[in-house]
């Protein structure tokens, strides 16, 4: 047995018996489903960052960096971090004060809709599912390199590495395994770029090599390498279109703001932004580094290049920690989607309400049985494709949801009717494309890339359903609510440190600049004058 | 290019962080609270700090 394998099979356990451990200790479904609303900063900011960056990013994006799109998974990755200072300020904090169970329901109450309530858990399945499906196959994709098992075999082992705790732990153990799973990988990104770094011959050489690089020209060029990335100007309209879709996902994905439902106030809701957004940036922008180095001494390896990097470029102790790294980012996504899937199946789509404490909790537990058997057979009978099947469930949720959910709370003239029709069209156009372009069906130009449909048919829909009707007097009540402002909220000093961590995101954003500029522009254009 | 897509990018980030402020600071507005001059409670002081 391998070190990379002890390594992984230690943090499975830990994972298992710290999720079995929590989950004797719920009580509730309040309890189940929002970890009873008194979550810290760092579960939420572990849980935020956790759910959202998953193999797709360790595995998927990397391949990318290294295959020649360095600097546009750059600007995609910043882009999206930013997104969560957006987001908390104009939906975040709004979601918290509903006290909503889940995502769904908060449009259910929002809109006094019941099918409002089901085409958003029912959309957010969908979503969820293919983000499920991803993950799966890339923690199986890591777990048969390293074990040299069947990628069948390790499918199944990847499955009940994150269904058994998530079913029997809910929220709470999602919560608390998602914020020890960040901090191993958020430290697996960090301390491997100094490993890759030594053993590829130092960090400016190495900028200069790949920016002469024959092997693959323009590998961290702006533009990136032509043979791999599109024509020039519509790489960076590429790059900037994924990055609006990525910053939608943190934006409005049931993934990520159904963790501030978790929060204790909306502090730790906004607060939890500001540290979520420079985790995931420091995160994702050190994996894309060790990314273009690996490649720069053994190109090829597209989505394994990390676990080539992890098992050939790095002393064995820190190529396990990534490993155990990557591992935890994949573990700690689908643990997020399948609870996701469980609560809308329960709260949303079947509506156990009047049924006892109990048989809720165990309704729940069968709907996330039921999903992750679903994603298992689809991982077991596909071929991976990690970073299409991530992109396909993000593109869904930002294309159908975006519009609606910032209307719920910014539109005074968003009716019941404009919202349904707002994300049932955008659902069906995103879905329509995405499907369609990915078997091959068609092919459609950038301006018609699924995205942009789903937005064009979501406001062709609000606009429909709002001529058809008007606001009630019921959906207007509960869009007031929304700016009643709790009481608690008004704590001077609390109000005054949450708002002084704008200084914090400015000094990290100029420090970023400064990084780049001395660590990659100026050794890159020393290279290629 | 390399420079102008690191600057727009660092660029992007001073936004973020103005905009974070900006949409706060309006929030804040409905509240009717003096937070601008708050002081932490005693306890939290250090030791210099007012009884």
């Amino acid at each position: 047995m391998n070190a990379f394998l002890i390594g992984v099979l230690i943090s499975l356990a830990a994972y298992l018996t710290i999720g079995y451990i929590v989950g004797r200790r719920v009580k509730d479904v309040n309890d189940y489903y929002v970890a009873g609303r008194r979550a810290p900063v760092i579960l939420i900011v572990g849980s935020l960052v956790a759910s959202f960056l998953s193999t797709g990013a360790f595995l998927g994006d990397t391949g990318e960096a290294a295959s020649g799109a360095f600097m546009v998974i750059i600007i995609v990755g910043v882009m999206q971090g930013v997104g969560y200072l957006y987001g908390s300020n104009l939906f975040g904090r709004y979601v918290r004060r509903s006290r909503a169970l889940t995502i769904p329901e908060f449009f259910g109450v929002r809109f006094n809709s019941t099918r409002m309530r089901k085409l958003a858990a029912v959309t957010m399945v969908v979503a969820v599912t293919a983000y499920m499906l991803s993950v799966t196959q890339g923690i199986s994709t890591l777990m048969s390199n390293i074990t040299g098992l069947d990628y069948k075999y390790c499918v199944l082992i990847a499955w009940a590495s994150f269904t058994f705790f998530t079913i029997w732990a809910g929220s709470p153990g999602v919560l608390i395994t998602d914020t020890m799973m960040f901090c191993v990988f958020l430290i697996a990104a960090v301390i491997a770029v100094p490993a890759v770094v030594v053993n590829v011959g130092g960090w400016h050489s190495t900028i200069a090599n790949l920016a002469t690089s024959t092997e693959i020209p323009g590998i961290i060029s702006a533009v990136g390498n032509a043979d791999y990335v599109a024509a020039t100007g519509e790489t960076t309209l590429w790059a900037v279109v994924y990055g609006v879709v990525w910053m939608l996902v943190v934006m409005v994905s049931p993934w990520q703001t159904s963790r501030y439902m978790m929060a204790k106030d909306e502090h730790t809701v906004m607060r939890s932004a500001i540290w979520a957004s420079i985790g995931v940036i420091i995160t994702t922008t050190a994996i894309y580094f060790v990314a273009v180095f690996t490649a720069s001494v053994s190109p090829g390896h597209g989505s394994q290049t990390m676990i080539y990097a992890a098992m050939n470029l790095m002393p064995k102790l820190v190529g396990v920690i990534l490993l155990t790294g990557i591992l935890a980012a994949g573990i700690s996504s689908g643990s997020t989607f399948l609870s996701l899937c469980g609560f809308a199946i329960t709260n949303d789509i079947f509506m156990k309400h009047n049924a006892d404490e109990k048989s809720r909790l165990r309704f729940s537990r069968t709907g996330m049985m039921i999903v992750s058997l679903c994603v298992l057979a689809m991982a077991y009978f596909n071929p991976p494709a990690i970073f299409w099947v991530m992109y396909f469930g993000g593109t869904v949720i930002a294309g159908s949801w975006a519009v609606v959910s910032f209307g719920s709370i910014w539109s005074k003239n968003l009716s019941e009717k404009g919202a349904f029709l707002g994300m049932l069209l955008g659902f069906i156009g995103c879905f329509g494309i995405r499907l369609g372009t990915a078997l091959g069906w068609f092919t459609v130009p950038f301006i018609l890339d699924s995205f942009f449909v789903g937005i064009y048919l979501s406001v062709i829909g609000v606009l429909i359903g709002n001529r058809l009707s008007k606001p009630t007097a019921i959906e207007i009540k509960e869009r007031q609510a929304m700016f009643v402002i709790p009481e608690s909220e008004k704590d001077p000093v609390k109000m005054k440190g949450t708002m002084n961590l704008w200084k914090l995101f400015l000094a990290f954003g100029v420090c970023y600049g400064i990084f780049m500029i001395t660590q990659y522009v100026v050794p890159y254009l020393n290279a290629i004058k | 290019m390399e420079l102008v897509y690191v600057i727009v990018i660092t660029l992007w980030f001073l936004l973020a962080a103005f905009m974070y402020r900006f949409l706060l600071k309006k929030e804040y507005a409905q509240y009717g609270v003096d937070y601008q001059h708050a002081a932490p409670p005693a306890g939290k002081q250090g030791k210099g700090g007012a009884l």
